[in-house]
């Protein structure tokens, strides 16, 4: 039995190898003509519905961005949470040629790594991801730094205020990761700054993550930062109520506390992948590690300011802020030191 | 001096201790009706969403919180209408059911708000129920702060509680339920409907469980969103058997399990502490365990055809 399988196992490597070695150089002269026969092809695995208001239909109107801007052919699935589906659909679209697939989320590595090395003229991202392996180098991780413009709201916030508290959903490397950099922004002005995390335990509690909130105004905060997802809701409620300052997380939050949310921090995600697209396509895409976005990609990640809060963030002070942009994209400032 | 942070500490714990105990409360005191009757609807989760769900959409289309907790009452009984059919009529396993109707909530609201809600060019918060001031008590130091700055459905908690109190023990429908979860087949031949004593039962019980949701999206946060119950249904199921089937027994329980939660919120704030997040989530159900435990000397009991059905 161990013998018929160890055979058929054999036959299918050989054989993905040698469709694989078939396919390049089909595959390769269709990359370098500019013929619009060989259209360029875009691909999503998404884990949800690509409707879902969020996560999913961030990556879908990027991959409808591609459509129009660089008149991409694409495609997308849902998958359900299993590894062999994602690798069946990986291939799926790696067969019909397409150069840059993206898993949305981490979930995505192991059968990306599986199946890249078949596929060498396809780039598969991964959401999320850290991932770089030289030995599999069309596997590439895409990350969103969030500590660097929550270093700035940690800054601002120990300039304005008298204490911070930070309220997450579960303590994740994006969440604490985005606490890290605002303690460390909030020390840098003045280490004794009071700054305090709670996590609740899920996405959902919006009350409790209000009832957090109003646990640190009794404390003497007046800087509230959510970042819960669904439940970042009550953050913005408690600001509203209480009439304390705060910043809005992954897009504009203005509207939730007019007056009291003093800056945004808007993520595009899908500006990033348009662009890394387009790299693709025109295949000046060379990647040497892993790719991190931050405050340097300024169409990805950037801050927006709230001129009709209560207070708006003073001149002088979105002076330094501009002063520390250059700090932090020189790596002068490492936003995700670990804090003391 | 060294005593004001403490006092401080202790108000805004105290002042948040009923906010957090309300919707537990209502759906615990509604539970209490519908076991009591011998109908365990393990069910409250999905019913308090759908009831957060109705309250939400009725109140921000048409700008009537009042109208919101309406309707999101009449889904509640429309809820219980359907579970009373399938576990009492039918006769289906009460547990299978309620689990069913845990899952249904949860799709179906997440199914509705994303379908209605999730792009809006509106902002999607709605003006809640506010704090009441009342004069002289609400300026009381410490005390106002506690007990006198909520709003009314915090308050409606303490009509509930006497209430549901006279009608299970003082009237003859009271009578009734009970009897008909103690010994069904002695109310029967004694000429109590036992299916339709069950089926209200079952009624006031989501009806005050979908009240509880709506607590949540109309007096607390000011929007729905998907799973906003985070389960406190489920802890309304426990806060039932802590407080020994009796409404006031439901009371403290679920404001023993509000001033904990509130507590370890705090906790996980102190500079000093470092008790991983994980365990001080879990100090709620600990510390309510561990105290009713050490008051509960009398043996607990359950009405004796609880989830059995009749005939």
């Amino acid at each position: 039995m161990k013998k018929h399988l160890f055979v058929i196992s054999a036959l299918i490597i050989v054989l993905s190898l040698v469709t694989a070695c078939a396919g390049q150089p089909a595959a390769e002269p269709a990359q370098q003509g500019e013929q619009p026969a060989a259209a360029f092809k875009a691909g999503l695995l998404a884990p949800g519905p690509v409707n879902d208001g969020g996560w999913n239909q961030t990556a879908y109107e990027a991959l409808k961005r591609m459509e129009t801007e660089l008149g991409a052919e694409i495609s997308y699935v849902e998958v359900e949470m299993s590894p062999a589906a994602f690798e069946k659909a990986f291939r799926d679209f790696a067969d019909q040629g397409y150069q840059f697939i993206l898993g949305h989320g981490n979930e995505f590595t192991d059968a990306a790594v599986a199946v890249a090395p078949d596929y060498p003229n396809t780039f598969f991202f991964l959401s999320s991801s850290r991932f770089y392996d030289p030995s599999v180098p069309n596997v590439i991780g895409l990350n969103s730094d969030s500590s660097q413009p929550c270093y700035i709201f940690g800054y601002i916030a120990a300039k304005m205020g008298t204490g911070a508290g930070l309220i997450g959903g579960m303590e994740i490397p994006p969440i604490s990761e985005s606490f890290t950099g605002f303690i460390n922004g909030a020390h840098a002005v003045n280490p004794n700054f009071p700054v305090q995390v709670t996590y609740l335990g899920n996405w959902t509690d919006t009350a409790a993550a209000k009832e957090a909130s109003i646990s640190y105004i009794d404390g003497g905060a007046n800087f509230l930062l959510g970042n819960a997802d669904f439940a970042g809701n009550g953050v913005y409620q408690a600001m509203l109520e209480k009439n304390v300052y705060g910043f809005g997380m992954f897009g504009d939050n203005t509207e939730k506390a007019p007056q009291q949310v003093l800056a945004n921090y808007i993520l595009d995600y899908g500006a990033g992948l348009v662009g890394l697209a387009a790299e693709v396509k025109a295949g000046t895409f060379k990647p040497t590690g892993n790719i991190e976005f931050g405050l340097a990609d300024e169409d990805v990640i950037y801050i927006v300011y709230n001129e009709n809060a209560a207070t708006p963030v003073p001149q002088e002070l979105r002076d330094e802020v501009a002063a520390l942009y250059a700090k932090i994209n020189s790596g002068e400032i490492d936003t995700l030191a670990p804090v003391k | 001096m060294d005593l004001l942070p403490s006092i401080l500490f202790l108000q805004s714990i105290l002042a948040a201790t009923w906010r957090m105990a309300t919707p537990i409360l209502y759906a615990a005191v509604g539970e209490v009706f519908s076991e009591k009757a011998g109908v365990i609807n393990i069910g409250l989760e999905g019913v308090m969403l759908i009831g957060a769900f109705s309250a939400y959409s009725v109140a921000f289309e048409s700008g009537s919180l009042w109208l919101g907790l309406l309707v999101g009452i009449l889904a509640g009984i429309l809820s219980g209408l359907i579970f009373a059919f399938f576990t009492i009529t039918i006769k289906a396993n009460q547990i299978v059911v309620g689990a069913a109707f845990n899952m249904i909530g949860l799709g179906i609201t997440g199914f509705l708000y994303r379908s209605m809600y999730a792009v809006s060019p509106v902002p999607l918060g709605l003006k809640t129920f506010p704090s009441l001031e009342f004069p002289f008590l609400s300026s009381i130091p410490f005390f106002g702060e506690v007990l006198f700055k909520h709003n009314i459905m915090v308050y409606g908690t303490l009509l509930l509680v006497p209430v549901a109190t006279f009608v299970l023990y003082k009237t003859a429908f009271g009578l009734s339920i009970r009897a008909v979860g103690e010994h069904p087949k002695a109310a029967d031949t004694v000429g109590v409907n036992v299916l339709r004593m069950r089926y209200v039962s079952v009624m006031i019980g989501t009806a005050l469980a979908a009240v509880g949701g709506a607590f949540l999206v109309l007096a607390y946060a000011d929007q729905f969103v998907e799973g906003i119950v985070s389960g406190r249904g489920f802890i309304a199921l426990a806060v039932v058997v802590f407080g020994r089937w009796k409404p006031w027994g439901a009371f403290w329980s679920s404001l023993l399990f509000g001033i904990f939660y509130a507590l370890q919120l705090r906790i996980q704030t102190m500079p000093d502490v470092n008790i991983p997040y994980q365990f001080l989530q879990a100090l709620p159900y600990l510390a309510t365990l561990l105290v009713l435990v050490g008051f509960n000397k009398r043996r607990v009991q359950a009405p004796k055809t609880l989830g059995v059905p009749y005939k």
